[in-house]
């Protein structure tokens, strides 16, 4: 309906041509955007796993200390706090009846040191998992960065800063993780700092 | 020259419509895209969810010492916890710890405790709550 009936077709190829510089400069542009947002999503990718490894971290902390009986802060560096929780456990008996024994359970958080490509030595991620062999493994990409300690896979963090202070029954908890991250050469490295506080009720000492 | 043209069947108008209607779509995706992949503030609201957990532990300690009253209180916890660079290492962002306590009988309190901070020219705000159980003396 919309064709010319004095020739077969409406818009011929070199009719066409005309528009294809105007279509060459909008692919153009397209591709341009379509490279930010690569280099966004790379960004907010870091981001996501500093964030949620860092509020993974916070928690388990916070919970375990939640419940402790006492809790030990020895100091290993300037920045880095081992905090020991020692807390009481219930146990059933063989019986299966329900009693509540008085067993003492201790849960250390201490942060692995490690030396990165550049022999810079540094606290890992203290929730890397450790492999049958030994070594530490990110949780996230699985690495192990002594095998490859070249090759820094995406998304591996580091803790910058790790302290406790005690105000009586509650915990001060400071935590800074780095992402290994280089996203953009011309800034620094991806950084978080949560601070945050824990009640402990039935701490004694 | 004309007479090949002539015989050309061409595109037709609709082509060349859809064409643009297809090409705008994909660049009005990805231009929006572009400024939602670079949202920091999920990072903020989760700094500020633990500065409340903060003050939210010093009313607990408060409620267990029976100390604790149905007043508005400022922030209990360590100062320099209320600024961070999470946001980016030139801002600082500030935040502001409001907290209204309320008895709710039975030895039981409400606390809300209001983290606010200011970003990008915008007020954002979170509001944690916990029921407080007093201990008196």
């Amino acid at each position: 309906m919309f064709q010319n009936k004095f020739h077969s077709g409406g818009f011929v190829f070199a009719e066409f041509a005309i528009a294809l510089p105007l279509l060459i400069l909008l692919m153009g542009g397209l591709a341009l955007v379509g490279t930010k947002i690569f280099h966004a999503s790379r960004e907010q990718m870091t981001n996501y796993i500093l964030e949620s490894e860092a509020q993974y971290l916070m928690e388990r902390v916070t919970q375990e200390a939640r419940v402790a009986k006492s809790v030990k802060v020895t100091p290993l560096t300037k920045d880095t706090d081992k905090l020991e929780i020692h807390y009481h456990t219930g146990g059933a008996d063989d019986k299966n009846e329900i009693t509540v024994a008085d067993i003492w359970e201790t849960r250390f958080f201490i942060p692995h040191g490690r030396q990165d490509k550049d022999g810079q030595f540094y606290f890992a991620n203290i929730n890397a998992k450790r492999q049958d062999d030994g070594k530490y493994g990110h949780p996230i990409t699985g690495s192990i960065p002594s095998e490859k300690p070249n090759f820094a896979p995406f998304g591996d963090t580091k803790i910058t800063r790790f302290k406790f202070k005690r105000h009586g029954k509650i915990l001060h908890v400071s935590l800074e993780m780095q992402s290994m991250e280089v996203v953009d050469e011309d800034k620094e490295p991806k950084k978080i700092r949560l601070n945050t506080a824990v009640f402990m009720p039935a701490c004694e000492d | 020259m004309i007479k090949a043209l002539r015989n050309e069947r061409g595109f037709l108008l609709l082509d060349v419509v859809l064409l643009t209607l297809i090409t705008s779509f994909a660049a009005v995706v990805l231009l929006n895209a572009h400024p939602q992949a670079k949202n920091p503030h999920s990072t903020l609201k989760l700094t500020a969810l633990h500065l409340a957990d903060e003050q939210l532990a010093y009313l607990e300690s408060f409620g267990d010492s029976g100390e604790l009253q149905a007043d508005s209180y400022p922030f209990l916890g360590e100062s320099e916890d209320l600024v961070t660079e999470n946001f980016s290492d030139e801002i600082p962002i500030e935040f502001s710890v409001t907290t209204r306590v309320d008895e709710l009988g039975g030895n039981l309190y409400r606390a809300v405790v209001t983290v606010g901070w200011q970003a990008e020219g915008k007020d954002f705000e979170i509001e944690s709550e916990r029921t407080i159980r007093f201990v008196p003396k």
